[in-house]
């Protein structure tokens, strides 16, 4: 199995600001790959120049064995692509939407009846062939997107937040979706700025302001950037408690959340005694303590840290 | 901004389009006295602001060629005995006209009249005039073959402007962008709908003229359908254009409003190209209606043939490929 993505110092810029910052970034086929970062860090535009919808800057990729910049027409002929707002036609059909794209991929009669039929069934969708696009609800339209970017059977399918303002059950249907269309063979890259969607994928990169931050299954990340273990200390003033600990050299993040005090330690079971007793000894009671698993939004927060004080 | 500039910019247009007098329109002379009487008072047409002497014709048949062809707009015919009955104190002047531009055909007539008495002060001189092609003179048959060259100046061109860029507005072009479809065929595709939808509407104006208005459609119609269809095909890819370089709708809008207000005042609709003044004239010569327009009347009203629209034909059929090839590539698929 081959790389379905591969780039090389990507870069994208718009004037003076740098979208896409020298990227560099594999994919395997038949994996699930995650995008995760904030509104803004670039994830679209990245995205968009894999699909071949803007030119690099500088540097390149290579998706599905194509060269995006000299070669885009022959990506897209492999790949789906679901944006992130709708962008099917209103004034059609259901059927005639998703009929209009399996003819420009030049699909003969009889297959994309077939075709249509089968991924309206994968979407749930069936019994809505009918409908104006128009008329469709948020999450049923955000159903039809999907379906019109799998209709031609695409190797490689490029998803930018396809659940962003979708309720959580509908979100889990999606990731259904995902699994059994992954068991299939088909490789996805997906953006997202949800952190458990994150933790469903089988790579993810982090970018933040057009740089990817770092790369790996969602535990190497936390191995690699967090480093450590989690210790939660519920006190009576977790503000003052957050100073005195500040200034400890095994304490490798700390932040206060909700009355928590959240630590991240390199081993917990050789510090939380410590920890404990130096609250104590300034006359703050410790209430309870809990040593959690790293969380992606740990990882995300000590990469923020870490940006500020490099 | 353009919102601005828009009234300063029709009025100024207007007021130069039509402030000036008919002049330098194209007659002939026929000359059948041949004395030095007809001899100066053919001089005296030459010295004639309104009037553009441009041929000699031999009889009154070859200037009633002269006509139809379109070559010039009357012929003065100055018959056998003029000096003998200027001089006996009656003389007869022969004035044929052509109908098909009912306002040059209708000043002709009086100027000729004012000429010939200054020329002879105190003689009668009679002028018959015999309008060749809408003889009543009715403007409608004037107007509405260039009303239809309106129609598909104004409506094909706004529904293509509007439609890249809608998509490109509703987002949809982003969708269709990600697929292996060319550019091209994208613009093909709407082009060929909006072409078929100006032609559409062509039909059915004239129909309403014909029908309602009793029009008579005196030429070839395959030769007008022809020119219908390069038309649209011109007006069309002015709207691609205009969509191409548009972030948005409004924007192709009024990219392309400019445009149709110059064709609809410069190019010869309303009011003669004749009374245009001199500095102005180069200009209705770059614009397509110009041409249809000149077309559409002879074809329409005069029966004219191919042979007298053909240099129409070539400049609307240069626009059309000059422009529909600048849409082509000119787009791109890309997002940005």
């Amino acid at each position: 199995m081959g790389e379905v993505i591969s780039t090389r110092d990507l870069t994208k810029r718009f004037g003076d600001v740098v979208a896409v910052d020298h990227v560099n970034l594999e994919v395997a086929e038949g994996e699930i790959f995650g995008l995760l970062g904030p509104n803004g860090a670039g994830k679209t535009t990245l995205v968009r120049i894999l699909c071949g919808l803007l030119t690099p800057s500088d540097g390149d990729a290579t998706v599905v064995g194509h060269n995006v910049s000299s070669h885009p027409e022959q990506v897209k002929q492999n790949i789906g692509y679901m944006s992130q707002r709708f962008c099917l036609y209103d004034d059609l059909t259901t059927f005639e939407n998703l009929d209009f794209f399996a003819r420009i991929y030049g699909q003969p009669k009889t297959e994309a009846r077939k075709r249509i039929s089968d991924v309206l069934e994968l979407v749930q969708m069936s019994d809505l062939r009918d409908r104006l696009g128009g008329t469709l609800s948020g999450g049923l339209k955000q159903r039809l997107a999907l379906a019109c970017a799998l209709v031609h059977s695409p190797r490689l399918l490029f998803l930018d937040e396809p659940t962003a303002g979708i309720d959580p059950p509908l979100r889990r249907v999606f990731w259904h979706y995902f699994r059994q269309l992954n068991t299939q063979g088909i490789t996805i890259f997906i953006n997202t700025h949800y952190m458990d969607e994150a933790g469903l994928c089988d790579r993810l990169g982090i970018l933040r302001t057009g740089r990817l931050d770092a790369v790996g299954t969602p535990r190497e990340l936390k191995r690699k950037v967090a480093r450590g273990d989690t210790v939660e200390l519920l006190c009576s003033d977790p503000e003052a408690a957050l100073t005195i600990l500040e200034r400890e050299e095994r304490i490798l993040s700390a932040r206060t959340e909700n009355g928590w005090l959240k630590l991240v330690v390199e081993d917990a079971e050789s510090s939380v005694a410590g920890i404990i007793s130096t609250i104590e000894r300034n006359k703050l009671k410790v209430e309870q303590v809990k040593v959690t698993e790293t969380t992606l939004e740990d990882i995300f927060v000590a990469l923020a840290s870490s940006g500020e004080n490099s | 901004m353009i919102s601005l500039m828009m009234p300063m910019f029709v009025m100024a247009l207007v007021g130069y389009a039509f402030s000036g007098d008919i002049k330098h329109v194209a007659i002939a002379i026929v000359d059948e006295d041949m004395t030095p009487t007809s001899m100066s008072f053919t001089s005296r047409l030459e010295t004639v602001d309104t009037f553009h002497v441009t041929h000699t014709a031999l009889d009154r048949n070859q200037a009633e060629n002269l006509i139809r062809d379109g070559k010039v707009k009357a012929a003065v015919v100055l018959p056998d005995g003029f000096e003998r009955d200027l001089s006996a104190g009656l003389a007869e002047i022969f004035l044929l006209v052509d109908g098909s531009d009912p306002i040059v055909a209708g000043m002709t007539g009086p100027t000729l009249d004012a000429t010939a008495r200054a020329f002879s002060p105190g003689v009668r001189v009679n002028i018959t005039s015999l309008v060749m092609y809408n003889p009543q003179l009715h403007y409608l048959s004037f107007l509405a073959p260039s009303i239809v060259g309106l129609i598909i100046q104004f409506l094909p061109t706004f529904l293509t402007a509007i439609s890249l860029a809608g998509e490109r507005e509703r987002g949809t072009i982003e969708q269709l962008a990600v697929t292996p479809i060319k550019g091209f065929e994208i613009l093909f595709g709407k082009m060929t709908c909006y072409t078929i939808i100006g032609m559409v509407e062509a039909a059915l104006a004239l129909l309403v003229a014909v029908g309602l208005f009793g029009l008579q459609i005196r030429g070839n119609i395959a030769v007008v359908v022809f020119f219908l269809l390069i038309f649209t095909i011109a007006s069309v890819s002015i709207g691609t254009l205009s969509s191409v370089f548009a972030k948005n709708q409004i924007q192709a809008l009024q990219q392309v409003i400019p445009i149709i207000y110059v064709s609809i005042f410069l190019s010869g609709v309303f009011y003669p190209l004749e009374s245009m003044p001199d500095f102005l004239r180069p200009v209705s010569y770059v614009i397509p209606m110009t041409y249809m327009n000149h077309a559409l009347r002879a074809l329409i009203i005069k029966g004219a043939s191919l042979q007298v629209v053909l240099q129409d034909f070539f400049a609307l059929g240069l626009y059309s490929c000059t422009l529909m090839a600048l849409a082509v590539l000119l787009f791109k698929k890309k997002l940005e």
